[in-house]
This record gives structure tokens, sequence and C-alpha cells, in this order.
């Protein structure tokens, strides 16, 4: 009996034997298959590792504070830690982990979108899913959503809330083996690695990846602002964190979509609730939405894309302009021009690039070839606001239809006016100085090559017949355009720093504006 | 508590253990306790349904006994009391319902209250076995039992508890007067089966469920093809969770020792609708015809009263799935179809032998369970709707040949589970369904799977195993629904 009990035991262990293989691959390789929105919480924790300088000012929140703050227009003491379905309870710890390990900083941006006060949105699937706090942390929320009777965290009763903490904790395959199956087609490890680094090149800032615009068109309206005692009391304590510490906060509200309607309830609400918490912490300062944000800077109702980020960034360090000084060496570190540079790559709207340049020492080349027949450029300019871009930045302006243009914008301090013919192999020196070319109407430049120049550290502009060549001199980056493909505009970006090209982005104009053809 | 949930895979251990540890005189209690353990941990407040019904069919079978002469009042009177209980809970809104549409077809407009009731998770079953039970007994086939907390476990059984094989008397409660220890070759046995229930449940049903939720739950949006193809994964997909369930069942039971009775016997072999039903929840199908049909005369009257209390049974056994017209328009589906075959299979056979065709043949037998799948797959469109002006619907759009249908209900599965997985998934649902094909013509070979997996070599053993085992993890993911059979 006693050796066939063992025996059961040992083939009971060996039939299951692919369970052990997943269970241990899941416990042993996270990396592998946390990806997609669940890890945004292992990037935050990572983003944290890395850190190795202190900063003055912290962006904390869900993923509307994420999306909101580009830390790399704001100041180099900037640093975003807001993650994805975040409620001030996890907020609370992720301050805690940061004032654990880094110096104190002076301000906090409190930043949470509405449903975070009303309910946890990925306690369980982001948070337990990656064991990003500790055990005690993690029962320290539970037994705090049992006092505060938080429903959301809950689950029903406390019997479900401790088994599926329990099933994340014990890391069971029921739980993991969804994302574990999606990620064998995927190659997470790589995406995750990406994550990781592109999060610690922008300070936190993953979530606002994308330039396209919302295509949410249905009609929402914020009803109610509802705060539950569960998150009211952490929002509290991360106040009396910052009190402890002599941390500044100001609580912001970041742009929505123009197709959602705030009702008068919903704004009493609100501001009953913030003007409570002014008066409780006399300190902190409240900032409620900030108008003027369109489709075009959202990616959905209630994230900016890269275009609102931007702006979103501008406006926050124009209105809190003591809290984002820049040094008085003018330092700007490698990683904040990585992260300029990743943003210029994904670029794909002209007048976004223009944007994106200013204030900084990047240089934009652009060169409009003679594709768009008999285009009135006055009406582009009415439909496109490109154009005034150009003009106001480049300063001048003057190319007409069939005329292939090329001009500096920015960086450049001269804005020498060259117009002439194509008259053979000459060779120009461009170097700080604003160009355009003009060509009579049967030339149509085809190619731009890049290509050594002649003499030392000077960007020479070569045209021969039917053809227009950007020297800089220490590379050769040669390609062509199809004639056929009738590009309009090309954009070449150049990093003012270490004088080399970002960004090669050939545009086709149709429907009043310029779409992105290909980017190199 | 489900079969397929994290208590489950904590609870069966732990009672199995300590079933073998436990001296022999309280492993009868040890299962009854933990049997009204898995049943309260859904509704504690039910446990005292599920033993009220207990206690009054325990004491009128002693009844029953005792009384000579008013036995039949006695029965009655038990048979009032625990079909109220199932009646109140499954069927008084039912009836309400249906009672305030009838007045306003004549103008009467009354306000008929709704009650505000929680369907006791497996209360058909239970009720059922109690009452077979209690019939065996009126019937002077078994003695009724003296022992209370024996009848007790009988009834309260947990692997059977919630949806069946709704067990007999004869069977189970006979089996119940030994306890059993440790047997290597039995708890193997036991634990292969439910590693098979677990396969065709969470491999087969709930992958087929994700194509027939889609289309049964947007009727319009789809036709032709997709809805063929949803019927038809729905007659896979309802036969793969029950049977899963069983065999389950079956497994966990024989691991402690007892033997279940079988409910499945490869129903889409059968070559008419009169044997489908000798194949398909056999429990159930057995259960009406000794205690309704066979009651009411069953083949002993004339031939138009046979039909007529064929279809009762069936109308009555479609009823019992639920309280919804659907259901006993399904069941009237079955009676139907099984009184037609038996008026038009006298000239079917004289057609076969006038044009020379062998009705035993391969050819035939094969175009015997085609048309036998088909109809009982028409029959479960009126199962699965919740309405029957969906199942009008289904019928109207089925036959709209629509290419574009398919392809939308292909985007529409790739958009919930991601077009790179979509390949894993139709995988797993091919491996499953060709493994559960293998298996079906094993079993209806007269081999049974298990023995023959036995008599292979270590490899093979293992490679099935870990097939089995693998198909199921990988589909957690998918799985986690309720077994269907739940709801009755």
């Amino acid at each position: 009996m006693v050796l066939s009990k063992k025996k059961f035991l040992i083939k009971c262990f060996c039939v299951l034997m692919p369970l052990w293989i997943v269970w241990g691959y899941i416990w042993f390789f996270p990396d592998y298959y946390v990806a997609g929105g669940s890890n945004h919480p292992l990037i935050n924790q990572g983003v944290m590792d890395d850190i190795n300088q202190s900063f003055d000012v912290v962006v904390l929140g869900d993923s509307v504070a994420n999306a909101s703050f580009a830390p790399e227009y704001m100041s180099e003491g900037t640093i975003n830690l807001g993650v994805n379905a975040t409620t001030p309870v996890e907020a609370y710890y992720i301050l805690l982990d940061y004032l654990q390990a880094h110096n104190v900083p002076k301000t906090c941006f409190l930043v949470f979108a509405p449903k975070h006060m009303a309910r946890e949105n990925g306690l369980y699937e982001s948070y337990f899913f990656t064991h990003r706090f500790s055990v005690s942390r993690e029962l320290e929320i539970l037994k705090q959503a049992h006092v505060y009777r938080e429903d959301s965290i809950l689950k029903g009763n406390i019997y479900n809330m401790y088994k599926e903490w329990l099933s994340y904790r014990l890391r069971l395959p029921n739980k993991y083996i969804h994302e574990l199956i999606n990620s064998l087609p995927n190659r997470r490890r790589n995406l995750h690695c990406t994550h990781v680094k592109t999060a610690i090149m922008h300070r936190g800032n993953i979530c606002s990846r994308y330039t396209t615009e919302s295509n949410d068109y249905e009609w929402k309206s914020y009803e109610d602002f509802i705060v539950r005692p569960l998150f009211d009391v952490y929002y509290r304590k991360i106040l009396d964190l910052c009190n402890a510490h002599g941390i500044k906060v100001h609580i912001v509200m970041t742009p929505i979509c123009p197709n959602v309607y705030c009702t008068e309830k919903y704004q009493q609400s609100l501001h009953d609730y913030y003007n409570k918490l002014q008066n409780d912490y006399p300190n902190i300062t409240f900032l409620d939405r900030i108008g003027g944000f369109e489709r075009k800077h959202m990616q959905d109702t209630h994230h900016v894309n890269l275009h609102g980020a931007l702006k979103f960034s501008k406006i926050i360090k124009r209105l809190y302009p003591e809290e984002f000084k820049e040094s008085e060496n003018g330092f700007i570190s490698s990683k904040t021009i990585d992260g300029m540079v990743d943003y210029l790559q994904m670029e794909n709207y002209p007048s976004e690039i223009l944007r994106r340049v200013e204030d900084t020492n990047f240089s934009v080349l652009i060169i409009r070839w003679p594709n768009m027949g008999g285009e009135d450029l006055d009406l582009i300019e009415a439909v496109n606001e490109c154009y005034p871009l150009m003009r106001q930045q480049a300063g001048v302006l003057t190319s007409r239809t069939k005329d292939a243009a090329a001009f500096f914008v920015n960086g450049m301090e001269k804005s020498t006016y060259i117009e002439r013919g194509i008259d053979g192999s000459r060779l120009w020196n461009t170097a700080g100085e604003e160009w355009i070319l003009r060509m009579d109407e049967s030339t149509v430049v085809r190619d731009i090559n890049l290509v050594s120049g002649p003499s030392g550290q000077e960007q020479v502009l070569r045209m021969n017949e039917s053809k227009a060549s950007l020297v800089l001199p220490w590379e050769e980056v040669p390609f062509e355009i199809d004639p056929e493909l009738a590009i309009d505009m090309t954009v070449v970006i150049i990093n003012g720093y270490d004088k080399k090209i970002v960004s090669t982005k050939d545009f086709i104009f149709s429907q009043g504006s310029y779409k992105l053809f290909r980017s190199r | 508590m489900l079969f397929n949930s994290l208590e489950f895979v904590l609870f069966f251990p732990i009672v199995v253990l300590l079933y073998f540890i436990l001296p022999f005189r309280y492993k009868n209690y040890w299962l009854l306790f933990t049997s009204y353990v898995f049943y309260m941990s859904w509704n504690p407040i039910y446990g005292l349904l599920l033993f009220g019904c207990t206690f009054i069919t325990w004491g009128a079978a002693l009844l029953l006994e005792k009384c000579g002469k008013r036995r039949c009042v006695v029965l009655w009177m038990a048979l009032l009391a625990v079909f109220g209980i199932l009646f109140y809970y499954k069927y008084m809104n039912f009836l309400l319902i249906n009672t305030g549409m009838l007045l306003a077809q004549f103008q009467i407009n009354v306000v008929i209250p709704k009650f505000d009731i929680i369907l006791p998770i497996g209360i058909s079953f239970f009720t059922f076995q109690a009452v077979g039970y209690l019939i065996d007994v009126y019937r002077g086939e078994i003695y009724a039992e003296r022992n209370f907390f024996r009848y007790a476990l009988f009834i309260a059984f947990f692997p059977q508890l919630i949806a069946g094989p709704i067990e007999r008397s004869k069977n189970l409660l006979k089996q119940l007067d030994k306890v059993y220890s440790f047997d290597y070759i039995r708890v193997r046995r036991g634990l292969l089966m439910m590693l098979w229930g677990f396969f065709l449940k969470l491999v087969i049903a709930d992958r087929c469920a994700l194509f027939v939720d889609t289309v049964f739950e947007n009727l319009q949006d789809y036709s032709g093809i997709s809805l063929i193809l949803a019927a038809s994964l729905f007659s896979v997909q309802i036969y793969c969770d029950f049977m899963g369930y069983s065999t389950i069942a079956r497994g966990a039971a024989c691991v402690i020792g007892y033997h279940l009775m079988e409910n499945f016997r490869q129903p889409y072999f059968s070559l008419s609708m009169k044997e489908f039903w000798h194949r398909w929840h056999i429990s159930l199908s057995t259960w009406f015809r000794d205690y309704l049909y066979i009651s009411l005369g069953g083949s002993r009257v004339n031939v138009w009263q046979r039909y007529l209390n064929l279809m009762l049974t069936f109308l009555v056994s479609g009823l019992w799935h639920g309280a919804n017209w659907n259901f006993v328009l399904w069941g009237g589906t079955h009676g139907a179809l099984i009184v037609c075959e038996d008026i038009v299979s006298p000239y079917a056979k004289c057609l076969c032998k006038k044009i020379n065709i062998h009705a035993e043949s391969l050819f035939m037998r094969i175009l015997l369970a085609m048309k036998t799948f088909f109809l009982a797959t028409v029959a479960w469109v009126f199962f699965r709707v919740s309405e029957f002006s969906d199942a009008l619907l289904f019928f109207q759009r089925s036959g709209l040949g629509n290419i574009g249908s398919f392809f939308k209900l292909i985007s529409k599965i790739l958009e919930i589970i991601g077009k790179k997985e979509f390949v894993f998934f139709i995988a797993g649902l091919g491996i499953g369904i060709v493994a559960l094909i293998i298996h079906s013509f094993m079993r209806e070979q007269g081999i049974s799977p298990l023995t023959w997996l036995s008599g292979q070599k270590g490899y093979v053993r293992y490679a099935v195993y870990w097939m089995l085992v693998f198909g199921v993890i990988l589909s957690l993911d998918v799985g986690g629904k309720a077994f269907i059979y739940f709801q009755f």
C-alpha cells in the first residue's frame, strides 16, 4: 500500500509535468510574457531603478498623467511616474517607493482621471499581476479596501478578494496563461525591453506614443464626480506624505476630447471635492481642465496624443514657471536629446515638427518639390497650418507654384535669400543660412543626395541639373525619390547638438494637408 | 463550486486525502459534510433546501413502507412537497408571466407580482434523484433507507449533485453501504477520467462557445454559413460541456471508490433520434422513461396513445431543462421527430429494399448519423436561443447565402482573441475535436480508451497525458465559463 501511494504521487507529479513547466516559466521569466497594458507597473519600476539623479518635479497619477506630461519639454528636473490604471492607492505606494530611494522632490503634480477616484481599474490585472509592490503593501491595500468597503477591490466579498490576490501571488496559470499565449507569437521580451528603454529615455512618459487623432465621435458626458472613501483616504495620505516632506502639490486636470461634455452636477461635485481638499491642505493648488484641445490633440476620449502632450506640457511649463527652471548653464542631458529625437522621428505632421523644434537646437530643412501644379499657396495656407508656421519661424516664404523651395527653419541665424535657376554643379556654403531654391518650370528636382562635402564642417547644398544635394561632410546617406511618386515636400530634421540628420520625411499633399509618405 | 474553479482544485485533493486517512466509520460522514460544503459554497442558505428535500423524501419513504393502504396518499404528498419546491423556485415566475400575458389577451389587465427568486443550483437534479428513490420505494423495488446520513449522502454526493448524472438508488445508494480504501488502479482511472473531462470542457466546449456566443448574441448580424457553423458548433459545445461535466463527476466518484452511471454513449453516432436519446443524457432519459413514460402506459397502449405519451414525455423533459417556451419547443421537436421517424421508418426500409441499399451498410450508417446530427442540431437551436422569436430569426437568416457574413464572424473572432492568437485557438480546437473523434470511435468499437492507454508503452502514455494536461493548461485562457447544465 505504501509503495503504491508513493508510486502514485510520483506518477501524478510526472503526468503534471507540463503544469510545472508552465508554472516555472510564469515564476521565473516574467519579462518574456509581460507586455501590453499590464506591464506598465514594471516599466515604472524600471524607470525608478534607472534613476541616478535627483528630480525637482515628480508627476504622479494614472495614464492621463503619463500621457500628458512630456518631461523633455518641461525641464531637466522633471520625471513622470504616472502609470496606467492607477488610483491614489497605488500612487501613494509609488511615491513612498520613490521617496525611500531618491531625493525629496520640490514639487509633485497629482493627476487622476475622474474614474480612477471611483473604482480600481488595474490593481489586480496590472499591479498584482506584475508584483509591483511587496506582499505587506499588497495586504495593506486589501485590508484598507475591506475597511472602506471598496467593492471594486472586494470583488463581491472578502473571500473573493483574497482568492484573487492569492491567485496572482502564487502566479497560478489561470491568471497568466492568457498573457503567456499572447506572448508566444509576439516576442514580448524584446517589446518589454523596448518599452522600458523608451520610458527611461522619456523619463517615464510612455503612454502617449501616437500622432493619430481620436476617432471616437460618440457623444459622452461626465454626469457626476464620485470619490469613493478608499481613494479619498489615499489621496489624503499622498498629501500628508508630501506635506511631511515639504513637497509642493499641484493638482491638475488633463484635457479631454471635445466629444465629452461635463454636466453642471459633475463640475459642481468636482469643485466641491477639490475645494474641500484645498481647505484641508491650504498649500495645494488646483488647475481645472485647460481648454483649446481639439480632436487632433487627442489619442482617445481621455488621453492626449503626442501633439496634445507637447501642447499640454508647454502650457504647464508656462503656467508654473517657477517649477520648471532650466539650469543656469543651459545644460541639456543626452537623454533629453534622445527623447526629443525619438519624438521627432515619430512625428508625421510638418507643423508639429516645426512646433517641436521651437526653442530647441534642432534644425529643419524643408524642400518643397514642384509637383503641386496650379495649387494656390494662399489657399493651402488657409487649410494647413504648416505654412503659417514656416513663415513665422523662417521669416520668409516667397515660393510660388511649380517651384522647388528649400529653406532651413530654426537654428539658423541668418535669413539669406538666394534665388536662381539650375546652372550646373555649383557648390554653395549654406551653414547658418536660410535657403529658397527656385527652378524653372521645366526642371523637376528628383533626388537629394547626402554626400561628403569637400571642405571641413560646412554644410553644403549641391545642385545639379535636375538634382539638389545637401552635403554633410561627415556622412553619406544617399536616397532617391521616385519621380512617379510625386512627393510634394521633404523635411530633413537635423540635430543641432551633434550635427547629424535625425530623420528625413517625405510628404504628399492631399485633401488640404500634407500626408506622410515615408520616413527615413 | 465549479469543477473548473480554484476552489475545486483545492477542495478535491483535501476531500480525497482525508477520506483515505479517516477511519472507516467516519468516511461517509466526511463525504456528507464535504458535499454540503460543496453545495453551500455557492449559497449557504440553499443548503437548507437540500436538507429539506432530503428529509422529506427520507421520511416519506419510511412512511411508504409503514402505511399499507395510504401509501398512495403519502407518495402524492411527498411528490407534491418536492415538486412544490422545484415549482416555486423554477417555474413560479414563468407561470405568473404567462398567466399575465394570457389575461392580457382577453383584455384583462392585472398587475401580477414577480417573485425575486434565485434558482438554486442543481435543484432539478437532486429533486429528480429524490423523487426517483421515492417511486422505487413505492414500487417496492428497493427498501427505504433507514440511515438518514447515508440517504443524505446519496442525495448530496458532491460529484453528481449539481448536474448529474441523476443517480438511481439501486446503483448509488447500494454502493454507499461500503467504504473504500486507496486503490492505485482505481484512483488513477478516476483522475484520468477527470483529466479527459476537463479537456472536453476547456479545450473543446469553451472554444466552441466563443463562436457560438458571438453569433447567437447578435443573430441579426449573421446569416447563412455563419449560422450553420454556429449551430453545428453548439452541438459540439453542449455535448463536450455536459459530457465533460459528467466525466469529471464520474472520475471524481471513481477516485473515492464509487461508480456513477454513464451519461453519454457517443450520441452523434446514433442512426435515429430514438437511438440518440438512448445515448444522450442517459440518466435523465431513463428517468423519464422509468418514472413518466412507463407510468403513462409506455408502449403497452395503442399506437396513437404511445405517440401522445412520447410527446408528453418530451415536452416535460423540455420543461425540466428550463422555465421557458424555447425549452418546451426543444423537447417537443425531439418528440415530434421521434414520432415522425417511427411513422416513416417502415416506408424507408421498404424503399431501401426496393432500390437495393443495405440499411446496415457503412454508407447508410454515415448518412443516417449525419441525418441525426443535422436534426439534433436543428433542435439545439431552440435550446440555445433565449426567445422563440430568435429561433425564427435564426431559421429565416440561415437560408440567406451570404459569404460576407462568414468573414464578418471570423473578423469578430479575430477582434476578440487577436490575429496572432487565432492560429493557436483554432489549432487547439482542431486537436481537441480530433481527440474527441478518436475517443468516440474507440468507444464505439467497444474499446475503452483508458484500458487501451494502460496497455501502451510509457512514452505513448505520457505523450497522451501531457497533450491533455497541456491542452487544459493552455485553455485556462479560454475557459472559466460555467457548465451549461448548471442553470438547470
